[in-house]
């Protein structure tokens, strides 16, 4: 999924040809962000321009691409595939785009999108010279009105310990064709530095990869992300979630991969090998870090209540907690390909310093709980006649095993669908999995997803998912068994090149609880309709404008909620020698209850993703710009504006705002090598 | 120049004025419900400064409008459109209330048609509001609007009133002067029949949505109609043009506060010939 922003390159914009830049891939890859983060969570989407970049940069050659290489390319769906390398295989090296029209399923459109994204040569890249490349980021971010947190409250000190700057600094290198290294260090609003037990910033973290491609493969010491099937045991980078591209569910993440995320909670931190030959695979890693836990000290011990997620350590509270205990991870991942057919098989090993002791409540009562715990994973893909299969069977001290099990098949030259069913017992238990399904921990679930993507005529794609869903247990605020739908629909209409317009409509319904006066526990059925209309010009290189209008409806029985809204309109204008461009926006919200909240993707500097919850009442102003001051060196500036006219303040506790107004200001510079 | 105008759209997007914020409705769109969004005759100087630049002969015009046919809730206005070589400049003024409360409105809007695919417009306005028993209070504002052809049957149109939320500053208190954003998207099926889909959304009332129609019955003739959401309100009006003066006339229906209307007169100083605006 972490390539799903490829895709966008067709599905959300004409203008690939037009404008190649990586500002524009920018843009596209705002759009899938925009639709994974409605999921409300705080996933760290900025791996994902990492990939785009990576690409954008060193194209990949369709003459010598495996079929690993091409899993890159989100576009190319496994048939696809499988399709062009034996199309390659029989007839050749291709040598131009357009010769890759004779294979079957490959669209004029599939071949305008995939244009940037890949070359031609027949020569062996690797024999080119090699130059050292890298880049370094310096960033900071800060808000004008300060927050009562960085004050003194009568003779006690201010509660965040640090300052109300954001500082953030990234680098990465390539020091010769096998060696990597990279270094990132975060220091959030709030934190101390160099002070209250926190040596230099309060985040700081880096690998070094060496990759020789020969029996050893891989060797990565340090942070990195590592996924297994389809994530039911292992997912240390982002799930694969519903979305706009609704038919890509299958777990696309690289099998693993050095990371500089500073996702404190996600991502794994060690040492990975992976080795073997041409048709096989077999990755050891170990993971062993310090989290943030929630610690109860008794007599007979110490337990973990829970493990802290935010990442935050401004409060001498949250400093307490900050890196007290470990976690340790052992495992290994073994792949064979055979054929069109990958299977791969893994085992690890979760450990914690003390138990894991939630306080038990009837939602929780499968929830992990002690020390330790075993995962066992087996999965299969590959494509059968005109379909490809995606499975994976995992197992966690019960003999019930989870299933999660995909089919992709083409009924045509311009259709593709899409099925899959799960089924997670639940008394399921993977700490570090994070598969495709409705509830972000998964187990109890089972349900069925159907998805498709059909050419119609006059430029239109219809784009379409339904997902049926149960819960076999208690959820976090509910206190039934529970079933519900999530049904999607999209209309793309791109008339020309420069001009796409999207009509999306979603229905949900799940059950709530719902508020009583009496001994019972009465739910009912929420629903929720969003429809959003968007129109993108993109005239020329230069320009591009957006104006987007969305309607969020909720209804809960026995409440009354006003439905939101959102209107805004984006303008943005690139200068033709690309040293400098400009993207301003102005939207009104009028969302009075957090129920019917707007996410909104906002331009933001590079590598760094916001799709903040629009709700309340007022108006949102952005500009952002960035110079490219010398060859290499660019700068970032940005600022943005918030006007709430049904408040008086804003956020609370410590991060509480005496003001409707929030101004805030971002720097970056970025220097390449 | 591009460069200029996106500066200064970009200033003025920061700064600040729409709907309460709208002292007066034009005849030929938002009398009758229609966003004006994407009205692009020199009655856009009221509901989409960027309008203006489609206009390539001078003109000026007065218009009258009359809330629910109270006195005290009636405006009226004047405004002169002139197009130069740089920019297309307009002035006017506008007034609404009665003895005891009164606002005045002067603006000088320049838009300019950047490519034959946009334009791009502001409105620099400064209020004067009186009451009786106390001091006149003035307070300047700024509005925005750009308008979009991505295709010749195709249009869209965004308009920002006071985006900076200026504030009056009266004896005691500071009171937020209106902002509003409107935004419309037509389909144009023939040069001058039109389908529109527009919300207004104010930063007070809930957003309204419009459905709009404009159908030429003869070449000298032209009837619009719309509805508008949040009470269901229905308007038509109608356009009559010559070569050189156009008359305008709107209706509105609320189903308890009744009608409004109002009425215009656009003088075209210098006509060209074959060329007449179906807005106007």
């Amino acid at each position: 999924m972490n390539r799903g922003i490829i895709i966008l390159i067709g599905w959300f914009c004409s203008a690939s040809l037009l404008s190649q830049s990586l500002d524009d891939a920018y843009v596209w890859a705002s759009e899938i962000v925009e639709s994974l983060s409605e999921e409300g969570d705080d996933q760290d989407y900025s791996y994902l321009i990492e990939d785009i970049v990576q690409i954008y940069n060193n194209p990949i050659n369709i003459n010598q691409a495996t079929r690993q290489d091409l899993e890159r390319i989100i576009l190319l769906n496994g048939l696809q595939i499988e399709n062009l390398l034996f199309h390659r295989y029989v007839n050749g090296p291709f040598g131009s785009i357009f010769e890759l029209q004779v294979i079957e399923g490959f669209t004029q459109q599939l071949l305008e999108w995939l244009e940037p994204l890949v070359v031609f040569d027949v020569e062996e890249i690797r024999s080119r010279a090699f130059r050292p490349r890298g880049d370094v980021f310096l960033r900071t971010r800060f808000t004008v009105e300060t927050p009562q947190g960085y004050k003194p409250k009568g003779d006690n000190p201010p509660a965040f310990k640090g300052d109300k700057y954001l500082l953030y600094s990234r680098y990465e290198m390539a020091l010769t064709r096998t060696l990597e290294v990279g270094f990132v260090a975060e220091s959030d609003p709030g934190e101390p530095m160099f002070k209250y037990d926190v040596a230099a910033l309060d985040y700081m973290s880096g690998y070094v990869s060496w990759k020789p491609n020969k029996f050893l493969k891989q060797m990565i010491i340090g942070q990195y992300r590592i996924s297994g099937g389809q994530g039911l045991v292992l997912q240390s980078g982002m799930n694969t979630r519903k979305s706009s591209l609704t038919t890509t569910i299958r777990n696309r993440n690289n099998a693993y991969r050095p990371s500089l995320s500073v996702n404190e909670t996600v991502g794994l931190s060690g040492l990975l090998l992976s080795f073997g030959g041409n048709n096989y695979t077999v990755t050891p890693f170990i993971s062993i870090r310090k989290r943030d836990g929630n610690l109860l000290v008794a007599d007979d011990g110490t337990i973990i209540t829970s493990l802290r997620t935010d990442g935050y350590h401004r409060t001498q509270t949250e400093l307490n907690a900050r890196k007290n205990t470990q976690e340790d991870v052992f495992g290994v991942q073994v792949k064979y390909f055979l054929k069109r057919f990958t299977l791969e098989a893994g085992h690890l090993k979760y450990r914690l310093e003390y138990p894991l002791e939630p306080t038990l409540q009837p939602y929780n009562r499968y929830y992990f709980r002690g020390r330790q715990t075993h995962n066992t994973w087996l999965a299969l893909e590959g494509s059968v006649g005109r379909s490809y299969v995606f499975s994976e069977m995992a197992f966690n001290n019960t003999l019930h095993p989870a299933l999660w099990a995909g089919m992709l098949f083409s009924p045509g030259a311009n259709v593709s669908m899409v099925a899959s069913y799960r089924r997670i017992p639940v008394d399921f238990n993977a700490p570090l999995g994070a598969a495709f399904t409705e509830s972000s921990r998964g187990a109890g679930e089972s349900g069925f997803y159907s998805g498709m993507q059909l050419d119609l005529p006059a430029r239109i794609t219809l784009s379409a998912y339904v997902d049926y869903f149960r819960f076999n247990w208690l959820q976090y605020q509910l206190k039934s068994l529970s079933n519900g739908y999530d049904v999607l629909a999209m209309l793309l209409h791109k008339p020309n090149r420069r001009w796409e317009n999207t009509l999306r409509y979603r229905y949900r319904e799940k059950w709530v609880n719902l508020t009583s006066d009496g001994p019972t526990f009465p739910i009912g059925l929420r629903t929720q309709n969003q429809l959003r209309f968007q129109t993108r010009f993109a005239p020329s290189k230069e320009w591009s404008f957006t104006t987007r209008c969305d309607l969020h409806q909720v209804a809960i029985p026995g409440k009354s909620i006003p439905t939101g809204l959102y209107l805004g309109q984006e303008m943005r204008y690139n200068h033709p020698g690309n040293k400098w461009n400009i993207v301003t926006r102005y939207g009104v919200i009028d969302a009075e209850d957090y129920e019917t909240r707007v996410y909104v993707y906002e331009p933001d500097v590079l590598y760094s993703f916001i799709t903040p919850a629009y709700y309340g009442q007022g108006s949102r102003w952005i500009v952002m710009s960035k110079f490219t001051l010398v060859k290499n060196l660019d700068i970032w500036a940005r600022y943005g504006w918030w006007h709430y006219t049904n408040r008086e303040t804003i956020s609370s506790g410590n991060t509480l705002i005496n003001s409707n107004v929030l101004r805030e200001f971002r720097f970056q510079i970025r220097k390449k090598f | 120049m591009k460069h200029f105008y996106l500066t200064f759209f970009i200033f003025l997007s920061v700064n600040p004025a729409f709907s309460q914020g709208v002292l007066f409705y034009s005849p030929v769109d938002q009398a009758i419900g229609r966003t004006g969004a994407l009205t692009s005759s020199g009655w856009s100087f009221f509901s989409n400064p960027s309008g203006i630049a489609k206009n390539d002969v001078a003109s000026a015009g007065v218009g009258y409008y009359s809330g629910f046919h109270i006195k005290e809730l009636s405006s009226r206005a004047a405004f002169v459109n002139i197009p130069t070589s740089l920019v297309n400049v307009s002035g006017g003024f506008m007034h609404y209330g009665f003895e005891h409360y009164g606002l005045q409105q002067y603006s000088l809007a320049t838009a300019r048609q950047l490519a034959p695919w946009m334009r791009l417009g502001v409105k620099f306005n400064y209020l004067l509001r009186h009451q009786t028993g106390s001091e006149k209070f003035g307070l300047t504002t700024l509005d925005a609007g750009v308008q979009l052809e991505p295709d010749p049957k195709f249009a869209v149109g965004f308009y920002v009133v006071n985006p900076a939320r200026m504030q009056w500053k009266l004896h005691d208190w500071n009171e937020y002067h209106p902002s509003a954003v409107s935004a419309a998207f037509a389909y144009k099926p023939t040069v001058f029949f039109s389908l529109e889909l527009g919300v207004v959304k104010s930063n007070e009332y809930p957003a309204e949505v419009s459905f709009a129609i404009e159908v030429p019955v003869h070449e000298m003739v032209v009837l619009r109609g719309a509805m508008v959401s949040k009470p269901l309100r229905l308007g038509f009006g109608a356009g009559f043009n010559w070569p050189t003066i156009g008359f305008n006339v709107a209706f509105n229906h609320h189903q308890t506060l009744g009608f409004s209307s109002a009425f215009g007169l656009l003088f075209n100083v210098r006509s060209i010939s074959g060329r007449r605006n179906s807005q106007s």
